[in-house]
């Protein structure tokens, strides 16, 4: 049996595409490029996938990781070029010794987070709000936890790196790396945006936001390594 | 708003993205044809269609015709699409329907009628034939529904009536002088109504009498008085379905689907498809494997599934399904078959379908008693009945699914009683016979469906019972299925109501529609959309008696609005046989010798 880490590209229409939906594509590119896949037993054989830390609908991402078992190696040339709808693209391929599960890896994500305005912003000075954005003791938001009952969380502890990449006529460029862990907790990209726009006293009408993840990161002794390096 | 943010509103945007593997994205050039195969339903249930994975592929063959899809868009995109003064567009290319040559509408469903009309209203595409030009598409409709195409002639330029992998090309063959600019659009419909199976409403003109009865159908010169229904005569050669589109959403039947042969030729009255469909061709084994080879080749599906009417009727049913789980078995595709039949219940089939999944077991008895089964014609006895449960039971089963109708002509209490005993035999049976291992119990599960008479089956004169009556019934078997292991859902009378008034429609209908979907109506096969008392205004609004088509018994003479197709099978067939159901005189199935319906003669040519 081997692993193969995958990181691939998740762009244009492909980001509509749910955790689910993505994942039977993958098995059926595999089955379509007849990868020797290894499944899972039962009734309804599957086989066995893992996707680091899921996207929410909506979000591309410039590169996502998954792992697939299979039972025995093949080129790796073959694999990063399988075909896939436009959108979706394999960047690279290996074969790895898994000590540590891909899921359990991850403690942050890093997102450029574009905010398009129904108006043109009149406000200059998102930069500088920044840092007293962050230096807040606290910044609180109510979150409903698996057992249904809601729960202050902080979100400043989720906040690992933040900046302003641009401001132009009617739209606002954030770069924010947050928490995406299953066990020590995550902040939606989305509901960042809208905390630090409540700060700057934000009153413009947002037309839509997007956003793209664009790294991942493991924490190693207080330093971030970016999971595609491992 | 652009069509991207408007995904990032929606509840389910992969529905409305496209790009899915084996989807075409062909240079658009002036000489390109236009074709947008257009679903009067969301994506999930369109791509589960078969017919739409055939027309795609038949036609993006055509160097010339790049054939895109359509679907509704669900309530919330439509109201994204009208506050953004958007319009639908196709999935390939995201085109609006305006700049496309061909609309082509499958009929799958009389209540998705009203989808049709949103679709265009979405285009801002005229719904009535007479107020559009040559500057706007070409509207196109087949599909079973198509066999009555009446309540929405005034809507369509051209019907195609049976299969179209033949009479399409013959359909785009006639379009290319008009897209050349060569000939006028009344030139080229009076050309298209010379193909075979091509009606045109335009050229035919109903005349009714007082009683709003059709008495006589005045046509232009230069076009046949009836329209003989297009069959591919060899269902072996000739195109083949080898690849289809993948899925990217979620859809109602994501897998390979193949089909082994068309028609049926059990004869159960109620069923239009069983006529309609006439007659009986297989496709080898060989081919069909070929396919399947390719299909999955070309798809990973990891499950696939053998198609057609009466499935178990294929002549090497056995062998097939044999060779098939032994081939794919070992890459864990499993294999399925979407209908099967008590009579025909091979334990040997089942045994080796549950190798690689264990799928759920559905039967259709139909009716509760013999003597309701021999009046429909169902050939299953109650010793099949008997023998399935005891088959099925003994292998480790504990669930199966019933289906019967209500309403059917004749019925009675009697007949609605014998439902709960063929219920309850399920449960005593499984007592009796389940391995000794087996830890669980049983659930039986009787659904009932209410009987909508349709054109050309021997029930075509018969009234249908009113919602009143079917709720009664409906109450009657909730008071007597009251074993615990039994479990009854039912099928709502008020759209099964509806849905009989366009099966027997005719023109005066196309009036309704536009009211109804004006006050509101959509998606009326969904029971989440579907607001009876809005139809019932329609009908009102706009003098219209819906009884009329349901419950009013008609005479063997009366010219009914779909006698103006051709569909093979004869009037005085199924005339016949509405005697016979009468009298409770039952009709051997056709494999055993020819029981004279007609299709040969005319469809074919010669005899059986």
């Amino acid at each position: 049996m081997e692993t193969l880490r995958i990181v691939y590209k998740k762009q244009k229409y492909m980001k509509f595409l749910s955790h689910l939906e993505l994942m039977k594509l993958f098995e059926r590119v595999f089955r379509f490029h007849k990868l020797p896949l290894k499944f899972s037993e039962g009734f309804n054989p599957h086989p066995k996938m893992t996707f680091a830390s899921p996207l929410s609908v909506g979000f591309s991402s410039q590169s996502e990781i998954m792992e697939v078992q299979i039972n025995h190696k093949i080129d790796i040339e073959t694999i990063t070029q399988m075909q896939f709808p436009e959108g979706i693209e394999i960047l690279k391929a290996k074969y790895v010794t898994n000590e540590k599960s891909l899921m359990a890896s991850i403690d942050f994500s890093e997102y450029i987070i574009r905010i398009d305005f129904k108006s043109t912003l009149e406000f200059n000075a998102y930069e500088e709000k920044v840092e007293s954005f962050l230096n807040q003791s606290e910044v609180n938001y109510e979150k409903k936890t698996k057992k249904g009952t809601m729960k202050t969380v902080n979100a400043l502890e989720l906040i690992k790196g933040f900046s302003v990449v641009f401001k132009e006529a009617n739209e606002l460029i954030l770069r924010a790396t947050l928490a995406s862990s299953s066990s020590a907790g995550s902040l939606n990209p989305e509901l960042f945006a809208e905390l630090f726009l409540n700060f700057c006293k934000n009153e413009k009408e947002i037309d839509h936001i997007e956003v793209e993840r664009i790294n991942m990161f493991m924490d190693q002794n207080s330093s971030l390594v970016s999971l595609y390096e491992l | 708003m652009k069509l991207e943010a408007m995904l990032q509103k929606v509840e389910k945007p992969s529905r409305y993205i496209g790009g899915e593997l084996n989807t075409f994205n062909k240079e658009i050039t002036n000489e390109m044809i236009r074709f947008a195969f257009c679903f009067p339903d969301v994506y999930e249930v369109g791509m589960s269609y078969l017919g739409l994975q055939i027309i795609y592929s038949l036609l993006n063959k055509e160097e010339d015709v790049f054939c895109e899809r359509v679907f509704s868009p669900w309530r919330d995109m439509e109201e994204l699409i009208r506050a953004n003064n958007q319009t639908t567009v196709t999935l390939e290319t995201k085109s609006k329907l305006l700049d496309m040559d061909i609309l082509a509408f499958t009929l799958q469903y009389e209540l998705s009628y009203t989808n049709i009309l949103n679709m265009l209203d979405l285009s801002h595409i005229p719904f009535y034939s007479k107020d559009r030009s040559s500057n706007h598409p070409i509207i196109v409709a087949g599909g079973p529904c198509a066999y009555n195409p009446e309540p929405i002639a005034d809507f369509v330029d051209v019907f195609l009536i049976g299969e179209g992998e033949e009479q399409l090309i013959d359909f785009i063959e006639a379009y290319r002088p008009y897209k050349a600019g060569k000939i006028t659009k009344d030139e080229f419909l009076l050309a298209a109504a010379q193909i075979g199976g091509v009606y045109v409403p335009k050229f035919y003109e109903p005349v009714y009498n007082e009683n709003r009865i059709l008495v006589d159908v005045k046509r232009t010169e230069n076009v046949p008085e009836k329209i003989k229904k297009r069959i591919v005569r060899d269902f072996d050669k000739g195109f083949q379905l080898e690849t289809m589109i993948v899925p990217l959403a979620d859809v109602v039947h994501d897998r390979a689907v193949i089909e082994i042969f068309r028609g049926c030729t059990k004869g159960c009255r109620f069923c239009q498809a069983g006529m309609l469909y006439r007659p009986v061709r297989e496709k080898s084994p060989e081919t069909i494997k070929s396919n399947i080879e390719k299909i999955l080749e070309s798809t990973g599906f990891e499950e696939l599934s053998l198609t057609s009417l009466s499935t178990m009727d294929y002549s090497s049913i056995e062998t097939l399904v044999k060779d098939l789980v032994d081939r794919y078995e070992k890459e864990s595709i499993g294999v399925s078959l979407p209908s099967l039949r008590l009579d025909s219940f091979s334990v040997d089939v089942v045994k080796e379908i549950q190798k690689i999944r264990k799928t759920g077991l559905t039967f259709a008895p139909e009716a509760g008693t013999q003597r309701l089964r021999d009046v429909i014609n169902k050939g299953v006895s109650a010793e099949n009945i008997e023998t399935t449960f005891k088959s099925i039971f003994s292998l480790g089963w504990s669930r199966v699914k019933l289906y019967f109708m209500i309403g059917l002509p004749t019925e009675n209490f009697e007949d609605l009683e014998g439902i709960n005993d063929i219920a309850n035999l399920g449960a005593y049976i499984f007592r009796q016979v389940k391995p000794e291992d087996m830890k669980k119990s049983v659930q039986v599960t009787v659904s009932t469906s209410c009987f909508v008479p349709k054109p050309f089956t021997p029930f075509q004169w018969m009234p249908q019972n009113t919602v009143e009556e079917f709720y009664e019934k409906i109450d009657f078997l909730k008071s007597k299925l009251i074993n615990k292991k039994v479990v009854y859902n039912y099928h709502d009378p008020k759209t099964s109501v509806l849905e009989g008034v366009f099966a027997r429609g005719d023109r005066n209908l196309s009036k309704v529609l536009v009211k109804a979907f004006e006050m509101g109506a959509k998606f009326d096969g969904w029971q989440e959309y579907f607001d009876y008392k809005v139809w019932m205004e329609a009908f009102k609004a706009c003098d219209v008696d819906p009884d009329f088509y349901t419950v009013r018994e008609r005479a063997y003479d009366e010219l009914f609005p779909w006698d103006i197709i051709d569909p093979g099978v004869s009037k005085a067939y199924l005339i016949s046989e509405n005697k016979k159901a009468e009298q409770g005189v039952t009709t051997a199935d056709c494999r055993d010798g020819c029981t004279a319906c007609g299709v040969n003669v005319n469809i074919i040519g010669g005899a059986c």
